[in-house]
């Protein structure tokens, strides 16, 4: 009986752990190794999008477990959300954002960007000597994902 | 065991037991509440509209980058340092951003970066370049800092709230015509940041190592940037004058990068990358 209660509380207290904080891969692949190094043996391959669950931080490496494993990661391939998708503005440049937000965040500056319109981001930049031709063509250079991913191959990176 | 002893021991136990659900629930809170403050419990719609936000702002910034320096015509090349930039930020903590890479007609040795994912990089800087490591360096130390967000949050600290940055929240809430100049002065902010002031040093040097680790995440040489640095130490006068300016010391990011290969081990993480496509590309 004691027994019982002896591992009932020692699993409960355990429980605990599962505060421990939550992040999401997002490179598009990631290791799992056994060691906090470049040079150590790969326990799991992981993708965008796999859930970790931090268990000890250091320096730029972070212990981590999932799918029933647990290893280190480079700190640099997570983040506290699940990966965003592709976000592209040139789509509606030419819209007139509105509903801007007040939020204090680090991008709050930036988030100003979004009272103005296209155009009248073109003019109040104007000033300074812009391109906003070249930045254009620059934007349409049409390389795909999938250019990418065969670069990579290729390349044997 | 005598049961007084059993006791006495499962008294520790249990003593024990509490202290962890204790210790679990203060970190639980804390770690809570450090989330909390570090993303403000930010909902996907949130994310992506501050995303928005520092590409239309980083799309202003690049334009005037190219406003300055003749963006290249030379496709071949364009496409091949997309590719490699591309490369690497698939395995960067920014997955939502498609960076843009353009290479800049002039002889100056440099990189730049501009919010959003917009990256250049001069003539100058590639014909210094002996592989597509170094170009992999260089591009990954921009790459940072645009995952690091340095530009955006170097306006915001160095704001106050009669000044450039800190203030912003509120003009923007004004008229349209407050509203331009405001916007005007902050473009002009990260201009100089780019060609005149530079970073913060800390940011600097955060970009070296976060663009390292990156390109070693990515299966390049991590020792590239450093043998790229080496080289371009040796140049004085008009080509580094920007470069030297707004950067720390070639000889003390030298030191941190050395310092960074010897805590992780990068010394001798060689790859078998393509030599032939940057020599035909890049050197023809």
């Amino acid at each position: 009986m004691k027994k019982s209660v002896f591992i009932f509380v020692l699993l409960f207290s355990l429980t605990g752990l599962a505060h421990a904080k939550t992040m999401y891969i997002q490179s598009m692949r990631a290791k799992m190794v056994d060691k906090p190094t470049f040079r150590a043996k790969m326990i799991l391959p992981m993708r965008k999008g796999d859930k970790v669950t931090v268990v000890q931080e250091k320096g730029r490496w972070i212990k981590v477990s999932s799918k029933g494993k647990q290893g280190w990661i480079s700190k640099f391939l997570v983040a506290s959300h699940p990966p965003v998708k592709k976000i592209n503005v040139l789509v509606r440049k030419n819209q007139i954002v509105s509903n801007v937000r007040r939020r204090a965040s680090a991008v709050t500056t930036a988030g100003a960007a979004r009272g103005l319109s296209a155009e009248q981001r073109r003019r109040a930049s104007s000033k300074g000597g812009s391109n906003f031709v070249a930045l254009e063509k620059l934007e349409m250079l049409g390389v795909t994902e999938n250019d990418v991913r065969l670069f990579v191959v290729e390349g044997r990176i | 065991m005598s049961a007084s002893l059993r006791t006495i021991t499962y008294k520790s136990f249990f003593g024990f037991v509490f202290v962890i659900m204790l210790v679990n629930s203060a970190m639980a809170t804390q770690s809570f509440r450090q989330r909390a403050s570090a993303d403000q419990l930010l909902t996907p719609e949130d994310i992506e509209s501050d995303v928005k936000a520092e590409i239309e702002f980083g799309r202003v910034v690049a334009a005037r980058i190219l406003g300055k320096y003749k963006l290249s015509e030379d496709y071949p090349l364009t496409k091949y340092v997309t590719l490699v930039g591309r490369a690497l930020a698939l395995n960067s903590n920014r997955p939502e951003l498609i960076f843009h890479f353009g290479v800049l007609e002039t002889k100056d040795i440099n990189a730049y970066t501009a919010p959003g994912g917009y990256v250049f990089v001069t003539r100058g800087a590639l014909n210094l370049m002996q592989d597509e490591n170094e170009l992999a360096g260089v591009l990954a130390h921009e790459i940072a800092h645009v995952t690091e967000m340095h530009i955006v949050e170097e306006l915001d600290i160095k704001g106050t709230s009669s000044g450039v940055g800190g203030g912003l929240a509120r003009i923007f809430g004004s008229a349209a015509e407050t509203t331009r100049v405001a916007f005007e002065q902050v473009i002009d902010k990260a201009v100089s940041l780019l060609f005149r002031e530079g970073l913060n040093k800390l940011d600097e040097f955060e970009a070296d190592q976060v663009g390292t680790m990156l390109s070693a995440n990515s299966g390049y040489d991590p020792s590239a940037l450093y043998r790229y640095l080496q080289r371009l130490k040796q140049y004085k006068g008009e080509q580094t004058a920007i470069v030297s300016k707004t950067h720390p010391s070639f000889n003390d990011r030298l030191i941190e990068l050395a310092n960074l290969s010897k805590e992780e081990s990068l010394s001798g993480l060689n790859t078998k990358i393509d030599v032939n496509r940057f020599n035909s590309i890049v050197k023809k």
